[in-house]
């Protein structure tokens, strides 16, 4: 027992550093899920990670890891006089406070794009008004940038006086995947030939989360190649989000408060999250999977609800919270002459998003025969399953997983 | 192992110390390494994997059939989003092992090419020296006493970064 308990120490202690041995690309990779200043923090574990940061293709530079900017600064000028020039440079995140005119901002985007950077991600925090020159960017190799604006020093999005504002305009020509957070976007951006989105002409992904539209004009996202679009919690109270992409296959919207026109004929998958309902769109010829989600639809017009399901007619598989079917309950008069929409519908699925008493008006209205009329008329073969919420309190869980599943 | 889909072509893998492992070559497939072996047709009925013990090969076929059952995410795919949240939650409680094993499933998962994976292993890593001095990092991964810079060599590594570190 002794003598094999020894030999198993043995053969742990001659195999224990096995990540030793590992290729240079794999130790990379774990040194990329950390800034850089923790990779050349590992430089004194072993002469096997002494020069690895020289060779890492990710940079990752972020001023909360300073004092102050100015030592910032000098950490990224050493970082990169110190580091392989000859080695690529396929992913660099950098977040700075402060100015984006600071000549540490523009030397990092500079050695991003003169090593052909693929993946850059920039996040500014702010703490007063802050001008981005969009001039920054020019790169013929970038394919996926993402730009953030966080708010430093003071409570979120409370203070008007700090504020983000782009400027000039971008050259991204190899851009597939764009995502903006917490970006103001401007309407005189947003012109057709030289807009923001319109100049990434090989735009495939777009991601807005958080985005404030300003200008009563509204924003025009007009894209031929667009296939992925993601709206978050952009707010445009005033205005109207036009959305023409002819291409679109997926596309979700998530707590949105404005009006919105989309044209996108070829959308296959839609997921719509409490958003009110001023939605116009032309006909989409052949959506896949729909899932819409109001969890209050009490103070919607019924006709703008069975409108927005009209237009989703040539659905196969639909998901809508049993709140919808409730509300529709107390407004049948609406419905009684409508003729079911859907005819190719291969399943429903009906799912309360609210599921506690308190969360739920006083009186509820069971289902009604006629909205399920209405809903499955069309296609008398589509499997229906319906969630009630005694089922959602029973299984005490994870509600996730019924919503979608 | 699994009793579903008994008509699908089974693949068998034989770990280190001669446990046998028979499973969906569906599963078999996410290792980019197997798929060569299979498409080159110089796979036998029996895929021996003389460095890989019974105990990282299980962990790997669990990994595998998970993420093999889940659909996969690609341009022209619907994004079923709980799918995503239902592979991340498994990712997250398959990482939760020791870091021997996890350093054993890191250099099995890049000798079978499984892109994933590896990703996985290296944030599980990452995540385990990050904010942590040399010393802590050194237990973590057990570097070997015998490989560690002489004091000399590490008074000038830190001598040389320590600009990096005002």
């Amino acid at each position: 027992m002794g003598e094999k308990m020894d030999s198993d120490t043995k053969k742990r202690n001659v195999e224990s550093d096995r990540l030793s041995n590992l290729p240079d690309d794999l130790i990379h990779k774990i040194l990329s899920f950390n800034d850089t200043i923790n990779a050349i923090g590992m430089s004194s574990l072993s002469p096997r990670w002494r020069y690895i940061w020289k060779s890492i293709p990710y940079l990752e530079f972020s001023s909360d890891d300073f004092s102050t900017l100015r030592m910032f600064s000098k950490f990224i000028k050493n970082v990169l006089s110190g580091r392989d020039n000859e080695r690529e440079v396929s992913s660099v995140k950098l977040k700075f406070r402060g100015k984006a005119s600071q000549a540490f901002v523009k030397k990092v985007i500079d050695c991003a794009f003169s090593h052909n950077v693929q993946q850059l991600t920039v996040t500014c925090m702010i703490d007063s008004k802050v001008e981005f020159p969009l001039s920054l960017f020019s790169s013929h190799s970038l394919k996926h940038l993402t730009l953030k604006s966080d708010y430093y020093g003071s409570r979120k999005g409370s203070d008007r006086r700090t504020s983000i504002t782009l400027t000039s305009m971008w050259e991204l020509p190899a851009l597939t995947t764009l995502h903006l957070d917490e970006i103001p976007l401007c309407d005189d951006n947003t012109d057709e030939g030289i807009g923001l989105i319109s100049k990434c002409v090989n735009l495939e992904n777009l991601t807005l989360t958080r985005c404030r539209i300003m200008g009563s004009n509204g924003f025009k996202i007009c894209h031929p190649r667009l296939s992925n679009v993601k709206i978050e919690r952009v707010s445009c109270e005033a205005s109207t989000v036009c959305l023409i992409a002819p291409q679109l296959k997926n596309l979700s919207i998530r707590g949105w408060l404005g009006r919105y026109q989309i044209f996108a004929p070829d959308l296959a998958y839609l997921l719509l999250e409490d958003i009110n309902l001023n939605f116009t769109a032309d006909d989409f010829h052949s959506l896949e999977k729909v899932d819409i989600c109001i969890s209050s639809p009490y103070d919607e017009v019924p006709f703008e609800v069975v409108d927005l399901l009209q237009r989703l007619h040539s659905v196969k598989s639909l998901a809508l919270n049993l709140e919808i079917l409730e509300f529709l309950s107390s407004h049948v008069e609406g419905l009684s002459h409508q003729p079911s929409p859907f005819g190719n519908l291969e399943s429903l699925k009906v799912y309360p998003k609210k599921v506690h008493e308190w969360e739920l008006p006083k009186e509820i209205v069971t289902v009604s025969r006629e909205v399920k009329n209405y809903l499955l008329d069309g296609s008398p073969s589509a499997k229906f399953t319906m969630v009630s919420r005694e089922e959602c309190r029973l299984s005490s869980g994870d509600l996730l997983q019924l919503s979608l599943g | 192992m699994s009793t579903s889909s008994s008509s699908s072509k089974k693949i068998v893998l034989k770990s280190a110390d001669n446990e046998t492992f028979e499973i969906d070559e569906i599963v078999a497939l996410e290792s980019q390494a197997i798929k060569n072996m299979i498409e080159d047709e110089c796979a036998d009925n029996v895929i021996p994997l003389g460095n890989i013990d019974s105990k990282t090969l299980s962990k790997i076929i669990e990994y595998c059939k998970k993420h093999a059952e889940s659909p996969k995410k690609d341009d022209n795919a619907d994004i079923d989003e709980k799918a995503v949240e239902d592979l991340k939650s498994f990712d997250a409680e398959f990482a939760k092992v020791d870091m021997p094993l996890i350093q054993d499933i890191l250099m099995a998962a890049n000798f079978l090419n499984i892109d994933n994976l590896i990703g996985l292993m290296c944030r599980t890593i990452a995540d385990r020296i990050k904010g942590k001095t040399p010393e802590e990092i050194r237990k973590i991964l057990n570097i070997n006493k015998n490989d560690l810079l002489s004091p000399e060599q590490e008074a000038k590594a830190r001598e040389e970064n320590s600009w990096a570190f005002d």
